[in-house]
Order: C-alpha cells, then sequence, then structure tokens
C-alpha cells in the first residue's frame, strides 16, 4: 500500500461517513434532490484534493460542512437562480394558517415551514438541531460571529414557532390548556 | 438573573438536561444561573420547554424524508480512483501489484455500484412517495410555489411522448369535467415524475406520472381497494386534508393527489385505472 492508498483509507474513515449529514443538509438549503447531491459530490472531492489540510484528530463533520457552506455561497448566484423555481412560501405567507388546524403538523408540513425560512437562518437551525453542532462550531463553519449565530438561532426558532400556532397539538402543554377550558 | 439574560444565553444550551458534556458552551457558573431561573420563572420554563419540543418536531421531520448518499459516495469514489497519479506505482514488482489493485479497485468499485443500482430499483418507496408528491403538490399546486411550468400543448405532448411513449396517456387520465393545465419535470423519492395539474375552473388535481421502473406501492398508511374492473389495484392514503390515489399498470406508475373528498377521487383513480 502507497502513500496514496493510505491517504484514501483514511478519507474513506474520516469523510465518507458523513455524506449523509452533508446531503440531509445539502438538500434543506438548495431546495433540490439533484443541487444537493452535486454540492455534496464537490464537497468531498474539494475534502479529498486538501485532505492533506485536514488535521487527523479534529472534527472532520465540522470541517466538511465548512468546505460546503463555502461552495454552497459561492453557488449563490445559482441558489438565487433556483429560489425562483423551487422556494415555496411568499414572506408573510401563513403557511400553518392554511394547513389543517388540529393535531400536530405533518412531517412535510414542518419542512415546509423551514424551507420559509431565510437561508442563513435555515443553515444554521439545521446545523444546531438536526447536526448537533454549537454555536462556537457554527460560527466557525459559517464563518459568523457566535453572538450572530446565537441571534440567527433565535430568530428562525421564533419563526418556526409563529407558524406552528395555528396547531394546537404541536406542543403538549397547549393541548392540556385547552383539555382545561383555559 | 433578568429573562432578558436568559434569552440572550440560552440557545447556547443544547439541553440543560443533557448535562455538560452534551456540548454545552457556557461555563458552569451561567449554567447554573439559568437552571435557577428556570426554577423561578414560569414563563422563561415554558418558553424552554417549547423551544425543546420544536427541536424534537424539526428533528424528526427531517430525520423522516432521509436522504441515501449512496449515490453520491459512488460517484466521489469513482472520481477519485479515476484521480490516482500514474508516478504513484512503482516499477516493476509494485508496477504489477499497482495494476492488480486497480483492477481489483475496479471490480470492487463495479459491485457497489451494482448494489446501489439495485437497491435503488428494489427499494419500496410507497408511503414516502405518497408523502412526498403529497409536499410537491401543496407547495407547487396549493401554494402556487413560482416553479416552472409548460402549458404549451405542443412541449406537453412532446413530454409525455418522451417519458411515457404515448402522449393519449394524459387524455386517458383526465377526471371527468378536467382539462390538462401544466406539465413540469419534478422529483420524488430520488425518481423523476411528470407532474400533471388538471383543473376544471374550481379545483385543480395533480397527476404524477412515470414509466414503471422497479418502483412498487405497499406500506403503512395506504389502502388497497379491488373493485374496480382493471386488473390495476388502487391504493389510497391520505395526509392531512389531502387525498392520494395511486396505482400501476404494466406500463406506467400513477398517483392522484388533490384537496378532494375521498370518494371523488377514488372514482377518479378507478376511472383512470380502466381508461389505461
Amino acid at each position: 500500500m502507497d502513500a496514496w492508498d493510505e491517504q484514501r483509507l483514511h478519507f474513506e474513515r474520516e469523510a465518507l461517513p458523513h455524506a449523509k449529514s452533508l446531503l440531509r443538509t445539502a438538500w434543506r438549503l438548495t431546495q433540490s434532490l439533484a443541487a444537493a447531491e452535486d454540492l455534496v459530490q464537490d464537497t468531498l472531492l474539494v475534502a479529498w484534493r486538501t485532505f492533506e489540510r485536514y488535521e487527523r484528530g479534529t472534527d472532520c463533520k465540522a470541517w466538511l460542512f465548512r468546505i460546503m457552506l463555502n461552495g454552497s455561497s459561492r453557488r449563490r448566484s445559482q441558489a438565487q437562480r433556483q429560489d425562483k423555481l423551487f422556494t415555496s412560501l411568499d414572506e408573510g405567507d401563513n403557511f400553518a394558517a392554511k394547513a389543517h388546524r388540529d393535531g400536530a403538523p405533518l412531517s412535510w408540513e414542518v419542512e415546509a415551514m423551514l424551507k420559509a425560512l431565510p437561508e442563513e437562518q435555515r443553515a444554521v437551525l439545521l446545523l444546531a438541531v438536526v447536526e448537533g453542532f454549537t454555536c462556537r462550531e457554527i460560527s466557525e463553519i459559517t464563518n459568523a460571529p457566535v453572538g450572530t449565530v446565537m441571534s440567527r438561532l433565535s430568530r428562525a426558532r421564533a419563526a418556526m414557532r409563529d407558524q406552528l400556532l395555528p396547531y394546537e397539538g404541536w406542543f403538549p402543554r397547549q393541548r392540556e390548556k385547552k383539555a382545561h377550558g383555559m | 438573573m433578568e429573562c432578558r439574560e436568559f434569552e440572550a444565553l440560552e440557545p447556547a444550551y443544547p439541553n440543560l438536561q443533557s448535562g455538560p458534556e452534551q456540548g454545552t458552551e457556557l461555563a458552569e457558573h451561567d449554567k447554573r444561573r439559568l437552571e435557577a431561573h428556570l426554577l423561578e420563572c414560569s414563563a422563561c420554563a415554558r418558553a424552554y420547554q417549547m423551544r425543546i419540543a420544536l427541536d424534537d418536531l424539526l428533528r424528526d421531520a427531517v430525520v423522516h424524508r432521509e436522504v441515501k448518499e449512496d449515490r453520491v459516495i459512488a460517484e466521489v469514489r469513482t472520481r477519485i480512483a479515476s484521480q490516482r497519479p500514474r508516478n504513484m506505482q512503482t516499477p516493476g514488482r509494485g508496477r504489477g501489484r499497482g495494476w492488480v489493485l486497480a483492477w481489483a479497485s475496479a471490480v470492487v468499485m463495479g459491485m457497489l455500484l451494482l448494489i446501489a443500482g439495485a437497491y435503488l430499483l428494489q427499494r419500496p418507496a410507497p408511503a414516502d412517495l405518497f408523502t412526498d408528491a403529497v409536499a410537491d403538490h401543496f407547495q407547487e399546486v396549493t401554494q402556487h410555489s413560482p416553479v416552472e411550468w409548460t402549458s404549451d400543448r405542443v412541449v406537453m405532448r412532446k413530454l409525455l411522448q418522451d417519458w411515457v411513449g404515448d402522449p393519449a396517456i394524459a387524455d386517458a387520465l383526465t377526471p371527468p369535467g378536467f382539462h390538462l393545465s401544466r406539465i413540469r419535470i419534478c422529483e420524488l423519492m430520488n425518481r423523476n415524475y411528470l407532474h400533471l395539474v388538471y383543473a376544471n375552473g374550481a379545483q385543480e388535481l395533480s397527476v404524477f406520472l412515470r414509466r414503471r421502473d422497479g418502483e412498487s406501492f405497499s406500506g403503512q398508511g395506504m389502502q388497497a381497494l379491488h373493485d374496480n374492473a382493471a386488473a390495476s389495484a388502487v391504493y389510497m392514503a391520505r395526509q392531512g386534508q389531502i387525498e392520494v390515489a395511486g396505482f400501476q399498470t404494466p406500463v406506467v406508475t400513477v398517483l392522484f393527489v388533490g384537496n378532494v373528498q375521498k370518494s371523488a377521487l377514488r372514482r377518479i383513480a378507478i376511472h383512470a385505472a380502466d381508461a389505461l
């Protein structure tokens, strides 16, 4: 086994297991599975080309997300074109109010609410809640100050909560409150 | 601690119950102050519980619509293998071993691609396929999201010819009183479909159509109907206020989606299945 093979095996062990996480976040950012697959493929190939710069023992997942989000912002003009094709909700359009008002929202309804968030809020929310990164890690991944990350996270959660208001069943205490005639 | 300070610090706290080893970024001192505030302020405690519930809801939704990364990984492996520098191969015995390794890699890669391909073809996706179709209908038809459609008759016929081999299928699928309004190409569960919208002036119905290619219907939340004259069983499911009905002929897979009465969609689907 030569140095190239060793490097490739190391890459297989360290980087490729994060492909699923990259893809599910990329899908929500680009709004298109085909675009997400392209973005993740490019991310992994950039990571492979620069893998010698990756410091063993550090957080490979965070490193890959940083590459992906950098690549994503380079594609911003393309993404803006795709926004015209794929984004679903106009500003101020109350998605949930048009949906059914009983019980918790369905998965695709939550996805639609997520889609309605501005991209930087959506990214921070996904990185924090789904991928489990801390605010400090997200700050490094997105090149934004920690305070900005926390503020985006708060605004994203507040926007999601607003969209969930018509769903009486999403939060157990709302159901309890209703049951007790409050 | 004031509520305002709690609100500012709280986002940095992934989950107070999970303890400092779960990625907590705050100093132990701040954590204790946050916990103390939660005990004395019911409004912040409720907001905090709501945030945890919201995070759970979001996480479940994203995981529910899971993605398959196999195709990307296979492509990346192929691209990396093709980039192997020739000067890494040493002369003599090493070179021979290099060729053996290259062939072995190619064989392994081919097998992986075959396995991935077979998996993608045989993967049953019905419940998720129905969910995906409902989501597309809701976003693109109910919400009128600005996606690209074509209403040009010539282009629509060309699309139908190219994708299902016979433009007349669109006529056979037309619900009574409706007309074909527009078409676009979409993606459901990693497969491309034609998304046809039929309108009658008051309502719009989506039809997702593709040439049958290994996808099958089965799974939770679906109900099979066998009271149509055609050999194709019609499957129905409901997502929120939206009904879905699907059937397959030997040639095509068809899904009807609409915010209509179940009995009405059932009649429409049976009518179409019989017509095909």
